[in-house]
């Protein structure tokens, strides 16, 4: 079941530690089958918005629903998540075999092939208890007993951070076959932005708590443009409505506009200005936003 | 490719099986997780043995006088303490560590609920602790036999179950509420110390005032609902969100901890209430231990249970309806909270109102109880009882408690064991006796001091419990006869010690003298069968039965009748019975009554099972006589009618008629053998001259005072 043909729902979710407000107002839509990259700085709330969906931590206002049922019947929504988080704490007496044992009677479906098959691939030795893993080992492990399950949504919660590309390739390999002719949700939490800019095919942008933006990867990238206008010395530019980002040089300003960026390439090509307009990586939109919050662009 | 299923989400029910389907991998991790303490047990359970054995083969307790026995028996009880232990352990990682570790996230993500999570770790604990404590039990008796022998381990097994649950149920709600496992174990040990200290608290001095529940001792029922309240809290709050992962979890866990103590306490409260009416309908045995001839006052002890008794058909006793339990026989064994309770119950029998009721929960059968004669005080001894069965109270006495009542006034007087500097009473072995006028309470007991244990003494004291002094006198098998008496004039006791000498013991604190001697060395040992002073004070009565050795290893019991005069001059045997024809140990019957103020001794005495029955008549300073030629062929109780020249000899088998005993030594039968089968059970006189009695009323035992002459009878208990 969906909401609308959306995996993951929230309105105006809000939640506070005390007088920290972590996420203000969030209303996120995250696509069923999607790969949905949320990203933010430090501190922005994805830690935060991932453990309210697994119903780790209760809003404090606003709703959440997961497949259409509202994040906090536990157990229910839990059936059809899997999860990973960075440095992913386990119990370490445990040997791989006996997580995959353990998670097997946990869930009402298990795929041991698929927990196999990426187990062999990685070869990781089902008699090794977890604390002799490494760290990207101990990921693929993770990573390997969470889709075990076969859940319709998976959460890598900054799960390629630190790790060796090697691992980071394994990984999102495994992601992508997971994806294969199926309806799955992925929700990927992190600060990798290039690893997620492959893969995703939907963004989310979290800063200070606020969702400043969340649109397909391919339309942010086409609607948000670096404008450079080249002009004499001294020549004072008028700041574009809806530009996020300015940085003013003695020869030339730069714009970051998002909605309407070709509106005003012509307007200033029309005043004779000669003016260029850049393709923006996603770590480039993300840094511009950053530094531009709390102005919304979505 | 799909797996198969391999269980399906249900709702939290203990009936729903698939429920606890689900929950089995949480079950077998946790226990997984904690077989390194299973080891641990195994340990212990070895290095008990090993310490026993260590420590015997070497010096260093013989330092310390320790018998090879108590060295045992120490090590008994460590088998009980250890297993307490393995439950602070089990319990105390169940969350705290999972937190230290930062695995609590992952626990919580699983696709169970908080409470089910909760539970299964709970079990799974309880599990662990359960398998612990029997491998060290287990293995600590099986290599270490003697300790079994030396202490009553299986006996305590109840209590040892008590105590795993509560420790457990501490450690995990310290779990919940800390950080680490270490903190944890800190924080369930000042909390279970608190805790214990509580219930002293609650149990001395806020229930009885504020709840009207006096011997709120049900250790069980406490220690249960005690747990019951940290497990519901632990469960609040690892139920509660994110509260578990956050600092905010005290707010939570300790207000909730406090309002289930709260709740416990109202509900152990109400459960005893409860129990005590539950039981009070269901008195199964009336055993009236004590009348004071004339006095205004009854006294009687019940026991009651919810257990059935079944009245036999062929036969007028009844018997407990048999359960498959041998634990279930009536004995000195104790029993649970709402098992078996012991009442106290002193009726004013002008009025028939109760004039205090005392429980005694989980109790052993009825100690002492005596009324003055003026009916103002009463005393009962008791004995705290606990949950164990067997009988480890011989091994390891619980100190007895004396509560002494102002039953003019309704309160209480005294309430505890009777101690004086340094010397503390432990157990008191007799009835307590009143003197006169009540100014007095004596009892034989054995106390402790810092020079060592008295194994028995007669000790008197003042209502109140002060003025407690030891007379220094250790009167032998107290608990079966009244082996002294006290002097109408109420400065001396008169008792018969174990060197077989009647002594004249003056309650100021100075050595007893010596009134009479038995000095007759073919005597092995005497049993005081009665001794009963004159009303005017001049005369003692003293029935003995003397014990000789007989041919070839047999022994012959002889019976004689004492006049001994107090002022001092030389006692006489007034009668000799010889021993019974075929079986020369049984001890001849022989019960003694003043009439008419001392003018007249009646002597019964027997074996009433053919005519060798004797009724004897002596006036003081006469010789004896035999008045009657009627033979008693059945048991009978001689007891003299208050302010009245004569006697009643009551039946005991329920087919004859009581029987009217005249200064002269006529008899003559009074009210009827229907009324004499229907009240089998003869207590004594009121103040009124009505006869008290134990009879049936609707199957049920009751409690009656019964004209002597009409026989019309006003049943006064219950």
């Amino acid at each position: 079941m969906s909401d609308n043909g959306y995996a993951v729902v929230s309105q105006r979710l809000t939640k506070c530690f005390g007088r920290k407000v972590a996420l203000d107002c969030v209303d996120i839509h995250v696509p069923v089958g999607s790969i949905y990259g949320l990203v933010g700085p430090n501190g922005a709330g994805k830690t935060t918005l991932i453990r309210c969906l697994l119903d780790l931590l209760r809003p404090t206002r606003g709703s959440l629903t997961v497949f259409g049922c509202d994040a906090s019947r536990g157990p229910t929504v839990r059936r059809r998540i899997g999860h990973v988080a960075a440095l992913q704490p386990m119990w370490e007496w445990m040997r791989v075999r006996e997580l995959a044992k353990f998670m097997s009677g946990c869930y009402p479906r298990w795929n041991a092939d698929a927990v196999s098959r990426l187990l062999d691939r990685t070869g990781i030795d089902r008699g090794a208890r977890i604390e002799t893993l490494s760290r990207g080992q101990r990921t693929l492990a993770a990573l390997a007993v969470q889709i075990g399950h076969d859940p319709d949504l998976l959460i890598l919660d900054e799960a390629l951070t630190g790790l060796d590309p090697l691992a980071r390739r394994e990984i999102l390999r495994s992601v992508i076959e997971m994806m294969h002719g199926q309806r799955r949700t992925v929700l990927i939490a992190g600060q990798d932005l290039s690893d997620m800019e492959r893969i995703c095919d939907h963004v989310g942008i979290l800063v200070e708590g606020r969702l400043v933006v969340e649109a397909p990867l391919e339309a942010l990238r086409l609607r948000t443009k670096r404008l450079r206008v080249s002009h004499a010395p001294d020549t004072q530019l008028s700041t574009p409505a809806g530009a996020t980002s300015v940085e003013r040089g003695l020869r030339e300003t730069r714009f970051v506009l998002g909605d309407g960026a070709d509106d005003v390439l012509h307007e200033l090509r029309a005043q004779g200005l000669q003016t260029d307009a850049d393709d923006l990586s996603l770590e480039e939109i993300v840094v511009c936003l950053a530094q531009s919050a709390p102005a919304g662009v979505g | 490719m799909s797996g198969p299923i391999r269980a399906r989400w249900g709702g939290l029910r203990l009936s729903n099986i698939r429920g606890i389907t689900i929950m089995r991998s949480l079950l077998i991790r946790e226990f997984h997780q904690g077989r390194s303490l299973l080891a641990f047990s195994a340990l212990l359970g070895i290095l008990v043995p090993a310490g026993y054995v260590a420590l015997s083969h070497t010096s260093p307790y013989r330092l310390y006088a320790v018998g090879q026995s108590e060295l045992a028996a120490i090590f008994g009880k460590l088998i009980l303490l250890l297993p307490l232990v393995v439950a602070l352990f089990a319990g105390a990682g169940l969350f705290a560590a999972e937190r230290d570790r930062g695995t609590l996230p992952v626990l919580f993500a699983l696709p169970f609920s908080r409470r089910r999570i909760w539970l299964a770790k709970a079990l799974a604990g309880l599990a662990l602790t359960g398998t612990g404590a029997a491998i060290i039990v287990g293995l600590s008796v099986l290599l270490l036999p003697q300790a079994a022998r030396a202490f009553p381990v299986a006996a305590f097994l109840p209590d040892l179950c008590l105590g795993l649950i509560f420790v457990f149920s501490v450690a995990l709600f310290a779990s919940t509420v800390s950080g680490s496992a270490i903190a944890a174990m800190v924080v369930a040990l000042l909390l279970g110390g608190l805790l214990v200290l509580g219930m002293g608290f609650v149990w001395m001095g806020l229930a009885g005032p504020l709840l009207g529940y006096h011997p709120l001792l049900d250790l069980a029922l406490w220690g249960l609902a005690f747990a019951a309240a940290l497990l519901c809290a632990s469960a609040l709050v690892v139920s509660r969100g994110e509260l578990l992962q956050s600092r905010r979890r005290h707010l939570l866990a300790f207000p909730a901890l406090l309002a289930g103590l709260l709740v416990s306490v109202f509900l152990v409260s109400a459960v005893a209430r409860w129990a005590t009416r539950y039981q009070r309908d269901r008195v199964e045995v009336v055993l009236p231990l004590h009348a004071t001839p004339g006095s205004p006052v009854l006294m009687l002890s019940t026991q009651a249970d919810p257990v059935p008794l079944e009245r036999g058909a062929d036969t007028k006793g009844w018997s407990r309806r048999a359960t498959g339990r041998e634990t279930n026989e009536v004995g000195n064994s104790s029993r649970g909270p709402l098992y078996r309770s012991a009442y106290y119950v002193a009726i004013d029998l002008h009025s028939g109102r109760e004039l205090f009721t005392l429980r005694q929960p989980a109790s052993p059968d009825p100690q002492g109880v005596a009324c003055s004669k003026d009916g103002r005080f009463a005393a009962v001894t008791t004995v705290p009882g606990s949950i164990t069965w067997g009988q480890p109270e011989e091994l390891y006495p619980r100190p007895s408690r004396l509560h002494v009542y102002d039953l003019q006034r309704g309160t209480r007087l005294f309430a505890g064991t009777p101690e004086t500097a340094g010397v503390k009473v432990e157990h008191i072995d007799s009835w307590p006796q009143w003197s006169g006028s009540g100014r007095y309470l004596a009892f034989h007991a054995s106390s402790r001091s810092i020079e060592g244990r008295n194994p028995g003494s007669l000790w008197i004291m003042h209502p109140d419990g002060t003025g407690l002094r030891d007379l220094h006198i250790w009167a032998p098998y107290p608990f079966l006869h009244r082996p002294w008496v006290w002097s109408p004039t109420e400065d001396v006791l008169y008792a018969y010690d174990d060197e077989e000498q009647l002594c004249r013991v003056p309650i100021d604190g100075q050595k007893p003298e010596v009134v009479w001697s038995l000095n007759d060395p073919a005597v092995r040992k005497t049993y005081v069968l009665a001794l009963e002073p004159s009303p005017d004070g001049r005369w003692l009565a003293l029935a003995l039965s003397r014990e000789i050795a007989g041919d070839p290893e047999g022994i012959i019991r002889i019976t004689t009748v004492h006049a001994i005069p107090t002022s001092g001059g030389q006692g006489r045997a007034i009668a000799t019975f010889t021993p019974h024809p075929i079986h020369p140990s049984r001890i001849c019957n022989t019960q003694l009554a003043w009439v008419a103020e001392g003018r007249s001794l009646f002597i019964l005495a027997g074996f009433f099972d053919g005519d060798n029955s004797h009724l004897l008549r002596w006036h003081p300073g006469e010789s004896i006589s035999e008045p009657t030629d009627t033979k008693l062929t059945y048991p009978a109780r001689l007891v003299a009618i208050p302010e009245s020249a004569e006697a009643l000899v009551y039946p005991g088998d329920g087919d004859h008629a009581p029987l009217l005993l005249n200064e002269d030594g006529g008899l003559r039968p009074v009210l009827s053998a229907e009324f004499a089968r229907e009240h089998s059970w003869f207590i004594g006189f009121d103040d009124t001259g009505r006869i008290l009695t134990r009879g049936w009323r609707n199957d049920r035992p009751a409690v009656f005072a019964s004209d002597l002459h009409t026989g019309r009878s006003q049943q006064l208990y219950p």
